[in-house]
Protein backbone atom coordinates (compact mmCIF):
# COMPACT_ATOMS: atom_id res chain seq x y z
CA UNK A 1 0.00 0.00 0.00
CA UNK A 2 1.70 3.39 -0.87
CA UNK A 3 2.58 5.81 1.94
CA UNK A 4 -0.11 8.18 2.54
CA UNK A 5 0.90 11.63 3.79
CA UNK A 6 -1.84 13.43 3.45
CA UNK A 7 -2.64 13.99 7.17
CA UNK A 8 -5.94 15.53 7.50
CA UNK A 9 -7.60 12.37 4.95
CA UNK A 10 -5.14 10.60 7.45
CA UNK A 11 -6.99 11.76 10.48
CA UNK A 12 -10.09 11.38 8.91
CA UNK A 13 -10.25 8.16 7.93
CA UNK A 14 -9.13 6.81 11.44
CA UNK A 15 -11.80 8.86 12.71
CA UNK A 16 -14.33 7.66 10.50
CA UNK A 17 -13.04 4.00 11.77
CA UNK A 18 -12.77 4.45 15.18
CA UNK A 19 -16.40 5.48 14.69
CA UNK A 20 -17.32 2.14 13.01
CA UNK A 21 -15.95 0.16 15.83
CA UNK A 22 -17.67 2.14 18.70
CA UNK A 23 -21.17 1.47 16.37
CA UNK A 24 -20.07 -2.50 15.98
CA UNK A 25 -19.34 -2.75 20.16
CA UNK A 26 -22.55 -0.22 20.75
CA UNK A 27 -24.40 -3.24 19.00
CA UNK A 28 -23.04 -6.12 20.63
CA UNK A 29 -23.12 -3.85 23.74
CA UNK A 30 -27.63 -4.02 23.05
CA UNK A 31 -27.41 -7.39 21.91
CA UNK A 32 -30.53 -9.72 23.65
CA UNK A 33 -29.99 -12.69 24.56
CA UNK A 34 -26.47 -12.92 25.39
CA UNK A 35 -24.55 -15.89 24.48
CA UNK A 36 -23.59 -16.65 27.85
CA UNK A 37 -25.86 -19.43 29.63
CA UNK A 38 -26.19 -19.38 33.08
CA UNK A 39 -26.14 -22.54 33.48
CA UNK A 40 -25.79 -24.24 36.46
CA UNK A 41 -29.00 -21.74 37.61
CA UNK A 42 -31.42 -22.83 34.80
CA UNK A 43 -31.12 -26.46 32.58
CA UNK A 44 -28.50 -25.54 29.54
CA UNK A 45 -29.03 -25.47 25.62
CA UNK A 46 -28.48 -28.29 24.07
CA UNK A 47 -28.49 -28.72 19.95
CA UNK A 48 -30.12 -31.98 18.49
CA UNK A 49 -27.32 -33.74 17.70
CA UNK A 50 -25.58 -32.95 20.88
CA UNK A 51 -23.58 -36.58 22.16
CA UNK A 52 -23.56 -37.04 25.62
CA UNK A 53 -24.48 -39.54 28.46
CA UNK A 54 -24.86 -43.31 26.80
CA UNK A 55 -28.60 -44.13 25.95
CA UNK A 56 -29.67 -47.99 25.82
CA UNK A 57 -32.31 -48.08 22.71
CA UNK A 58 -35.22 -50.39 23.47
CA UNK A 59 -37.08 -52.04 20.27
CA UNK A 60 -41.00 -51.37 19.00
CA UNK A 61 -42.00 -53.99 22.14
CA UNK A 62 -40.18 -51.90 24.65
CA UNK A 63 -37.67 -54.45 25.14
CA UNK A 64 -33.97 -54.03 25.45
CA UNK A 65 -31.87 -53.94 22.06
CA UNK A 66 -28.70 -54.93 24.12
CA UNK A 67 -27.50 -58.39 23.96
CA UNK A 68 -24.34 -58.35 26.19
CA UNK A 69 -22.39 -58.97 23.62
CA UNK A 70 -19.18 -57.10 24.96
CA UNK A 71 -18.35 -55.04 21.45
CA UNK A 72 -19.08 -52.17 22.80
CA UNK A 73 -16.71 -53.30 25.85
CA UNK A 74 -14.19 -54.07 23.40
CA UNK A 75 -14.46 -50.90 21.06
CA UNK A 76 -13.92 -48.46 24.08
CA UNK A 77 -10.31 -46.89 24.33
CA UNK A 78 -10.63 -45.51 27.65
CA UNK A 79 -12.19 -48.90 29.55
CA UNK A 80 -15.76 -46.69 30.58
CA UNK A 81 -17.86 -49.71 29.94
CA UNK A 82 -16.48 -51.84 33.34
CA UNK A 83 -19.08 -54.30 33.36
CA UNK A 84 -21.55 -56.31 31.00
CA UNK A 85 -23.81 -59.50 31.77
CA UNK A 86 -25.96 -61.18 29.93
CA UNK A 87 -28.97 -63.10 31.79
CA UNK A 88 -27.58 -66.49 31.00
CA UNK A 89 -31.12 -68.11 29.84
CA UNK A 90 -30.47 -71.20 27.78
CA UNK A 91 -32.25 -71.45 24.74
CA UNK A 92 -33.68 -68.01 24.41
CA UNK A 93 -33.05 -64.62 23.01
CA UNK A 94 -29.98 -62.94 25.10
CA UNK A 95 -30.81 -59.76 27.08
CA UNK A 96 -28.35 -57.51 29.05
CA UNK A 97 -28.69 -57.96 32.56
CA UNK A 98 -26.38 -55.35 33.49
CA UNK A 99 -24.20 -52.63 32.42
CA UNK A 100 -22.44 -49.72 33.49
CA UNK A 101 -21.16 -46.68 31.80
CA UNK A 102 -18.52 -44.50 33.58
CA UNK A 103 -19.45 -40.94 32.69
CA UNK A 104 -15.76 -40.34 34.13
CA UNK A 105 -13.76 -42.09 31.89
CA UNK A 106 -15.81 -41.45 28.74
CA UNK A 107 -14.81 -39.33 25.43
CA UNK A 108 -17.61 -39.42 23.79
CA UNK A 109 -16.06 -40.92 20.79
CA UNK A 110 -18.90 -42.92 19.67
CA UNK A 111 -16.40 -45.98 18.98
CA UNK A 112 -19.23 -47.86 21.15
CA UNK A 113 -21.95 -46.89 19.20
CA UNK A 114 -20.11 -47.19 15.49
CA UNK A 115 -19.35 -51.33 17.31
CA UNK A 116 -22.61 -52.10 18.34
CA UNK A 117 -24.35 -54.49 15.41
CA UNK A 118 -27.69 -54.63 16.92
CA UNK A 119 -27.64 -50.46 16.96
CA UNK A 120 -28.46 -50.82 20.90
CA UNK A 121 -26.79 -47.94 21.72
CA UNK A 122 -26.07 -44.03 21.15
CA UNK A 123 -24.88 -40.93 23.08
CA UNK A 124 -27.80 -39.42 24.02
CA UNK A 125 -28.92 -35.54 25.12
CA UNK A 126 -28.11 -35.94 28.72
CA UNK A 127 -24.56 -34.03 29.68
CA UNK A 128 -24.44 -33.93 33.64
CA UNK A 129 -22.50 -36.61 35.10
CA UNK A 130 -20.79 -35.11 38.04
CA UNK A 131 -20.59 -36.12 41.20
CA UNK A 132 -18.79 -36.03 44.25
CA UNK A 133 -16.96 -38.86 43.65
CA UNK A 134 -15.91 -41.50 40.85
CA UNK A 135 -18.63 -43.77 41.58
CA UNK A 136 -21.23 -40.88 40.96
CA UNK A 137 -20.44 -41.02 37.19
CA UNK A 138 -21.29 -44.25 36.88
CA UNK A 139 -24.38 -44.54 35.36
CA UNK A 140 -26.55 -48.72 35.22
CA UNK A 141 -28.49 -49.85 33.13
CA UNK A 142 -31.68 -48.53 34.68
CA UNK A 143 -29.84 -44.99 34.09
CA UNK A 144 -29.14 -45.71 30.84
CA UNK A 145 -32.34 -47.07 29.12
CA UNK A 146 -34.21 -44.75 27.19
CA UNK A 147 -37.50 -44.03 28.84
CA UNK A 148 -41.00 -45.44 27.89
CA UNK A 149 -42.92 -45.17 26.27
CA UNK A 150 -40.76 -42.43 24.44
CA UNK A 151 -41.72 -38.86 25.33
CA UNK A 152 -43.58 -37.01 22.50
CA UNK A 153 -45.16 -40.76 21.46
CA UNK A 154 -48.48 -41.76 22.37
CA UNK A 155 -48.63 -44.57 24.47
CA UNK A 156 -49.62 -47.82 22.48
CA UNK B 1 15.79 22.23 53.66
CA UNK B 2 14.18 25.21 52.60
CA UNK B 3 10.81 22.77 51.76
CA UNK B 4 10.73 21.78 55.44
CA UNK B 5 11.06 25.71 56.95
CA UNK B 6 8.38 27.01 54.79
CA UNK B 7 6.15 24.46 55.90
CA UNK B 8 7.34 24.84 59.54
CA UNK B 9 6.60 29.14 59.18
CA UNK B 10 3.53 28.02 57.28
CA UNK B 11 2.38 25.88 60.54
CA UNK B 12 3.68 28.74 63.02
CA UNK B 13 1.64 31.47 61.36
CA UNK B 14 -1.42 29.22 60.61
CA UNK B 15 -1.30 28.54 64.69
CA UNK B 16 -0.54 32.38 65.55
CA UNK B 17 -3.88 33.75 63.75
CA UNK B 18 -5.94 31.06 65.34
CA UNK B 19 -4.61 29.93 68.54
CA UNK B 20 -5.11 26.33 70.33
CA UNK B 21 -8.66 25.75 70.17
CA UNK B 22 -8.66 27.16 66.21
CA UNK B 23 -5.91 25.24 65.29
CA UNK B 24 -7.20 22.10 66.54
CA UNK B 25 -10.99 22.73 65.49
CA UNK B 26 -9.77 23.22 61.97
CA UNK B 27 -7.57 20.30 62.23
CA UNK B 28 -10.03 18.09 63.12
CA UNK B 29 -12.49 19.55 60.22
CA UNK B 30 -9.80 18.93 57.78
CA UNK B 31 -9.12 15.16 58.62
CA UNK B 32 -12.87 15.08 58.42
CA UNK B 33 -13.71 16.51 54.64
CA UNK B 34 -10.22 14.21 53.60
CA UNK B 35 -12.33 10.98 55.57
CA UNK B 36 -15.37 11.69 53.64
CA UNK B 37 -13.57 12.45 50.06
CA UNK B 38 -11.20 9.49 50.59
CA UNK B 39 -14.15 7.07 51.55
CA UNK B 40 -16.59 8.62 48.39
CA UNK B 41 -13.22 7.99 46.37
CA UNK B 42 -12.81 3.80 47.67
CA UNK B 43 -16.73 3.86 46.98
CA UNK B 44 -16.55 5.53 43.31
CA UNK B 45 -13.60 2.65 42.52
CA UNK B 46 -15.91 0.15 43.57
CA UNK B 47 -18.36 0.72 41.88
CA UNK B 48 -16.42 1.69 38.61
CA UNK B 49 -14.45 -1.62 38.99
CA UNK B 50 -18.31 -3.33 38.94
CA UNK B 51 -19.28 -0.96 36.39
CA UNK B 52 -16.08 -1.71 33.67
CA UNK B 53 -16.68 -5.44 34.20
CA UNK B 54 -20.35 -5.26 33.43
CA UNK B 55 -19.96 -2.90 30.08
CA UNK B 56 -17.48 -5.03 28.74
CA UNK B 57 -19.21 -8.15 29.23
CA UNK B 58 -21.72 -6.22 27.88
CA UNK B 59 -19.94 -5.47 25.00
CA UNK B 60 -18.67 -8.80 24.45
CA UNK B 61 -21.66 -10.64 24.61
CA UNK B 62 -20.98 -11.97 28.38
CA UNK B 63 -23.13 -11.29 31.42
CA UNK B 64 -20.17 -9.79 33.21
CA UNK B 65 -20.12 -10.70 37.17
CA UNK B 66 -24.11 -12.18 38.81
CA UNK B 67 -22.99 -13.87 41.53
CA UNK B 68 -21.66 -11.89 44.26
CA UNK B 69 -24.79 -10.23 46.15
CA UNK B 70 -27.41 -10.80 43.89
CA UNK B 71 -28.33 -11.18 40.34
CA UNK B 72 -25.87 -8.36 39.11
CA UNK B 73 -22.97 -9.24 41.18
CA UNK B 74 -23.04 -5.68 42.93
CA UNK B 75 -20.56 -7.29 45.49
CA UNK B 76 -18.06 -8.60 43.42
CA UNK B 77 -15.63 -5.86 44.19
CA UNK B 78 -15.58 -6.17 47.47
CA UNK B 79 -15.22 -9.87 47.53
CA UNK B 80 -12.01 -9.24 45.11
CA UNK B 81 -10.74 -6.18 47.51
CA UNK B 82 -11.18 -9.00 50.51
CA UNK B 83 -9.17 -11.15 48.86
CA UNK B 84 -6.89 -8.57 47.73
CA UNK B 85 -6.32 -7.90 51.58
CA UNK B 86 -6.19 -11.41 52.41
CA UNK B 87 -3.10 -12.36 49.86
CA UNK B 88 0.43 -12.75 50.97
CA UNK B 89 3.01 -9.56 50.50
CA UNK B 90 5.80 -10.60 48.72
CA UNK B 91 8.81 -7.99 48.56
CA UNK B 92 11.08 -9.68 45.49
CA UNK B 93 14.41 -10.34 47.17
CA UNK B 94 16.59 -8.04 44.76
CA UNK B 95 14.42 -4.97 45.35
CA UNK B 96 15.04 -1.44 47.20
CA UNK B 97 12.09 -2.21 49.26
CA UNK B 98 11.77 1.29 50.71
CA UNK B 99 11.08 2.87 47.49
CA UNK B 100 9.19 -0.40 46.13
CA UNK B 101 6.91 -0.13 49.57
CA UNK B 102 6.90 3.95 48.92
CA UNK B 103 5.78 3.58 45.63
CA UNK B 104 1.99 2.97 45.60
CA UNK B 105 1.67 5.85 47.72
CA UNK B 106 3.47 8.02 45.92
CA UNK B 107 0.83 7.02 42.94
CA UNK B 108 -2.37 6.63 45.27
CA UNK B 109 -2.08 10.14 47.17
CA UNK B 110 -2.06 12.90 44.58
CA UNK B 111 -4.98 10.92 43.00
CA UNK B 112 -6.67 11.31 45.93
CA UNK B 113 -5.46 15.04 46.49
CA UNK B 114 -6.54 15.68 43.28
CA UNK B 115 -10.34 15.77 44.63
CA UNK B 116 -9.56 18.27 46.36
CA UNK B 117 -10.94 21.23 43.80
CA UNK B 118 -13.62 19.32 42.04
CA UNK B 119 -17.23 20.83 42.97
CA UNK B 120 -19.53 18.15 43.70
CA UNK B 121 -22.23 20.64 43.82
CA UNK B 122 -23.10 23.76 44.41
CA UNK B 123 -21.71 24.16 47.83
CA UNK B 124 -19.83 20.87 48.43
CA UNK B 125 -16.16 21.80 47.57
CA UNK B 126 -12.92 20.58 49.96
CA UNK B 127 -11.28 23.93 48.89
CA UNK B 128 -11.83 26.12 45.77
CA UNK B 129 -8.45 26.95 45.01
CA UNK B 130 -7.74 30.34 43.07
CA UNK B 131 -5.54 28.62 40.95
CA UNK B 132 -7.62 25.10 41.15
CA UNK B 133 -6.32 23.94 37.38
CA UNK B 134 -2.92 24.78 38.15
CA UNK B 135 -2.99 22.61 41.07
CA UNK B 136 -5.00 20.18 39.15
CA UNK B 137 -2.04 20.26 36.55
CA UNK B 138 0.80 19.84 39.51
CA UNK B 139 -0.76 17.25 41.39
CA UNK B 140 -1.87 15.22 38.84
CA UNK B 141 1.70 15.13 37.38
CA UNK B 142 3.05 13.58 40.70
CA UNK B 143 1.84 9.59 40.08
CA UNK B 144 4.35 9.32 37.41
CA UNK B 145 7.12 9.58 39.55
CA UNK B 146 5.52 7.11 41.51
CA UNK B 147 5.19 4.85 38.40
CA UNK B 148 8.96 5.04 37.92
CA UNK B 149 9.78 3.95 41.56
CA UNK B 150 7.48 1.39 41.13
CA UNK B 151 9.33 0.17 38.21
CA UNK B 152 12.91 0.89 39.09
CA UNK B 153 12.31 -0.40 43.02
CA UNK B 154 10.97 -3.57 41.21
CA UNK B 155 14.56 -4.80 39.73
CA UNK B 156 12.94 -6.62 36.92
CA UNK B 157 13.01 -5.86 33.43
CA UNK B 158 9.08 -5.95 32.64
CA UNK B 159 8.62 -3.27 35.51
CA UNK B 160 11.64 -0.90 34.37
CA UNK B 161 10.10 -1.01 30.88
CA UNK B 162 6.53 -0.29 31.91
CA UNK B 163 7.96 2.41 34.01
CA UNK B 164 9.92 4.43 31.38
CA UNK B 165 6.97 4.03 28.88
CA UNK B 166 4.39 5.36 31.52
CA UNK B 167 7.17 8.28 31.97
CA UNK B 168 7.39 9.10 27.90
CA UNK B 169 3.53 8.73 27.58
CA UNK B 170 2.86 11.16 30.79
CA UNK B 171 5.15 13.66 29.88
CA UNK B 172 4.11 13.93 26.12
CA UNK B 173 0.35 13.69 27.12
CA UNK B 174 0.27 16.37 29.86
CA UNK B 175 1.13 19.27 27.42
CA UNK B 176 -2.18 18.93 25.07
CA UNK B 177 -3.70 18.03 28.29
CA UNK B 178 -2.97 21.26 30.30
CA UNK B 179 -3.15 23.06 26.36
CA UNK B 180 -7.07 22.04 26.43
CA UNK B 181 -7.13 22.96 29.99
CA UNK B 182 -5.93 26.45 28.78
CA UNK B 183 -8.19 26.57 26.29
CA UNK B 184 -10.82 26.55 29.14
CA UNK B 185 -9.28 28.82 31.35
CA UNK B 186 -9.33 31.64 28.66
CA UNK B 187 -12.75 31.05 27.81
CA UNK B 188 -13.89 31.42 31.51
CA UNK B 189 -11.37 33.77 32.58
CA UNK B 190 -10.27 32.09 35.68
CA UNK B 191 -8.39 29.81 36.97
CA UNK B 192 -10.72 29.23 39.97
CA UNK B 193 -12.89 25.90 39.17
CA UNK B 194 -15.80 27.14 40.91
CA UNK B 195 -15.43 30.36 38.35
CA UNK B 196 -15.39 27.80 35.35
CA UNK B 197 -18.61 26.48 36.58
CA UNK B 198 -20.08 29.45 37.23
CA UNK B 199 -18.98 30.47 33.68
CA UNK B 200 -21.08 28.02 32.14
CA UNK B 201 -24.06 28.48 34.16
CA UNK B 202 -27.78 28.65 32.31
CA UNK B 203 -26.87 25.93 30.24
CA UNK B 204 -24.00 27.70 28.42
CA UNK B 205 -21.54 24.75 28.49
CA UNK B 206 -18.29 24.75 27.14
CA UNK B 207 -19.02 21.93 24.96
CA UNK B 208 -21.34 24.13 23.14
CA UNK B 209 -18.89 27.25 22.77
CA UNK B 210 -17.29 27.06 19.27
CA UNK B 211 -13.64 26.81 19.79
CA UNK B 212 -13.67 24.51 22.89
CA UNK B 213 -15.02 21.46 20.42
CA UNK B 214 -11.41 20.44 19.75
CA UNK B 215 -10.01 21.58 23.23
CA UNK B 216 -13.23 18.52 24.44
CA UNK B 217 -11.84 15.98 22.04
CA UNK B 218 -8.18 17.05 22.76
CA UNK B 219 -8.77 16.50 26.80
CA UNK B 220 -10.83 13.26 25.87
CA UNK B 221 -8.01 11.99 24.19
CA UNK B 222 -5.24 13.13 26.26
CA UNK B 223 -7.18 11.55 29.79
CA UNK B 224 -7.45 8.26 28.47
CA UNK B 225 -4.03 8.71 27.95
CA UNK B 226 -3.13 9.92 31.28
CA UNK B 227 -4.97 6.81 32.93
CA UNK B 228 -3.04 4.40 31.11
CA UNK B 229 -6.02 3.05 29.45
CA UNK B 230 -6.89 0.88 26.10
CA UNK B 231 -5.82 2.19 23.38
CA UNK B 232 -3.06 3.49 25.13
CA UNK B 233 -2.13 0.99 27.72
CA UNK B 234 1.44 0.76 27.02
CA UNK B 235 2.92 1.64 30.44
CA UNK B 236 0.88 -1.92 30.91
CA UNK B 237 0.34 -3.66 28.19
CA UNK B 238 -0.21 -7.36 29.52
CA UNK B 239 0.94 -8.79 26.38
CA UNK B 240 4.01 -7.41 26.16
CA UNK B 241 5.10 -6.32 29.82
CA UNK B 242 2.96 -8.93 31.49
CA UNK B 243 1.50 -5.96 33.72
CA UNK B 244 4.38 -3.47 33.05
CA UNK B 245 5.42 -1.18 36.28
CA UNK B 246 3.41 -3.04 38.75
CA UNK B 247 3.96 -6.73 37.91
CA UNK B 248 6.02 -7.84 40.85
CA UNK B 249 3.50 -6.25 43.50
CA UNK B 250 1.07 -8.40 45.22
CA UNK B 251 -1.54 -8.24 47.47
CA UNK B 252 -3.08 -4.70 48.44
CA UNK B 253 0.30 -3.14 47.11
CA UNK B 254 -1.25 -4.11 43.75
CA UNK B 255 -4.40 -2.92 44.98
CA UNK B 256 -3.33 0.44 45.66
CA UNK B 257 -2.44 0.87 42.39
CA UNK B 258 -5.47 -0.50 41.31
CA UNK B 259 -7.43 1.89 43.34
CA UNK B 260 -5.04 4.85 41.74
CA UNK B 261 -5.73 3.80 38.14
CA UNK B 262 -9.81 3.97 38.82
CA UNK B 263 -9.60 7.00 41.28
CA UNK B 264 -7.46 8.81 38.48
CA UNK B 265 -10.37 7.69 35.49
CA UNK B 266 -13.01 9.25 37.85
CA UNK B 267 -11.16 12.28 38.48
CA UNK B 268 -10.23 12.63 34.87
CA UNK B 269 -14.01 11.98 34.22
CA UNK B 270 -15.43 14.16 36.63
CA UNK B 271 -13.06 17.12 35.77
CA UNK B 272 -14.26 16.79 31.97
CA UNK B 273 -17.90 17.19 33.28
CA UNK B 274 -16.57 20.29 35.29
CA UNK B 275 -14.98 21.99 32.53
CA UNK B 276 -16.45 20.98 29.52
CA UNK B 277 -20.42 19.95 30.31
CA UNK B 278 -21.06 22.18 32.98
CA UNK B 279 -19.98 20.53 36.28
CA UNK B 280 -23.11 20.28 38.87
CA UNK B 281 -25.66 22.23 37.05
CA UNK B 282 -28.59 21.12 35.96
CA UNK B 283 -32.36 21.06 36.03
CA UNK B 284 -34.99 19.73 38.56
CA UNK B 285 -32.76 17.42 40.05
CA UNK B 286 -30.47 18.12 42.47
CA UNK B 287 -26.59 19.53 41.79
CA UNK B 288 -25.10 16.42 43.09
CA UNK B 289 -27.08 14.13 40.92
CA UNK B 290 -25.94 15.91 38.16
CA UNK B 291 -22.42 15.97 38.75
CA UNK B 292 -22.43 12.08 39.58
CA UNK B 293 -24.72 11.75 35.90
CA UNK B 294 -21.96 13.50 34.00
CA UNK B 295 -19.04 12.09 35.37
CA UNK B 296 -20.56 8.56 35.08
CA UNK B 297 -21.58 9.23 31.31
CA UNK B 298 -17.80 10.09 30.69
CA UNK B 299 -16.50 7.09 32.55
CA UNK B 300 -18.97 5.03 30.50
CA UNK B 301 -17.98 6.02 27.82
CA UNK B 302 -14.40 5.52 28.17
CA UNK B 303 -14.98 1.92 29.06
CA UNK B 304 -16.32 2.06 25.82
CA UNK B 305 -13.80 2.56 23.43
CA UNK B 306 -11.63 0.83 26.31
CA UNK B 307 -13.50 -2.59 24.95
CA UNK B 308 -13.70 -1.78 21.07
CA UNK B 309 -9.76 0.03 20.14
CA UNK B 310 -6.88 -2.16 20.24
CA UNK B 311 -3.30 -0.84 21.66
CA UNK B 312 -1.17 1.45 19.94
CA UNK B 313 2.24 0.70 19.52
CA UNK B 314 4.65 2.62 21.25
CA UNK B 315 6.00 5.02 17.84
CA UNK B 316 2.81 5.81 16.69
CA UNK B 317 1.72 7.07 20.34
CA UNK B 318 4.66 9.56 20.23
CA UNK B 319 3.89 10.38 17.06
CA UNK B 320 0.84 10.96 17.69
CA UNK B 321 0.97 13.35 20.90
CA UNK B 322 4.20 15.40 19.66
CA UNK B 323 3.12 15.61 15.65
CA UNK B 324 -0.63 15.80 16.08
CA UNK B 325 -2.28 17.05 19.43
CA UNK B 326 0.51 19.23 20.55
CA UNK B 327 -0.10 21.58 17.52
CA UNK B 328 -3.83 20.81 17.05
CA UNK B 329 -3.95 21.80 20.87
CA UNK B 330 -1.46 25.09 20.26
CA UNK B 331 -3.84 26.30 17.64
CA UNK B 332 -6.80 25.36 19.66
CA UNK B 333 -5.73 27.91 22.18
CA UNK B 334 -4.85 30.57 19.86
CA UNK B 335 -8.48 30.10 18.47
CA UNK B 336 -9.92 30.37 21.93
CA UNK B 337 -7.88 33.42 22.44
CA UNK B 338 -9.07 34.91 19.64
CA UNK B 339 -12.78 34.21 19.37
CA UNK B 340 -12.33 35.69 23.44
CA UNK B 341 -10.88 38.63 22.42
CA UNK B 342 -13.15 39.65 19.57
CA UNK B 343 -16.49 38.85 21.73
CA UNK B 344 -17.67 36.53 18.89
CA UNK B 345 -17.07 34.18 16.14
Amino acid sequence: MARRTNLAAEVAIGAWSIAQGLAVTLSNWLRRPRVTENYPARPAHILPRFRGRMVHKRDEQGRLKCTACLACQKACPTLAIPLIKGDDKKGREKRAAAYVWDGGRCLFCNFCVEACPFDAITLGPGYSTVGESRADTHRDLEQLLEPWPRPGEAAR
Amino acid sequence: MSLAVGAYQTLMTWWLARGWFGWIAQFIWMLLMAAIVTAFVLLTVLILVWLERKVSGDIQSRVGPNRVGGRFGPLQTAADALKLLMKEDIIPTGADWVIFVLAPFVVFVPTLLVFMVIPFSDRWVVQDLNLGVLFVIAVSAFPTIGLIMAGWSSNNKYAIVGALRAAAQSLSYEIPLVLAMVCVVVAAGSLRVGDIVAAQRGGHWFLLRFPLQFAFLIYLITAMAEVNRVPFDLPEAESELVAGYHCEYSGMRFGFFFLAEFAHLFFVSAFCATLFLGGWEGPVLPPAIWFLIKSYAIVVFIMWVRWTLPRLRIDQLMAFAWKLLVPVALAAVMLTALVQLRGRW
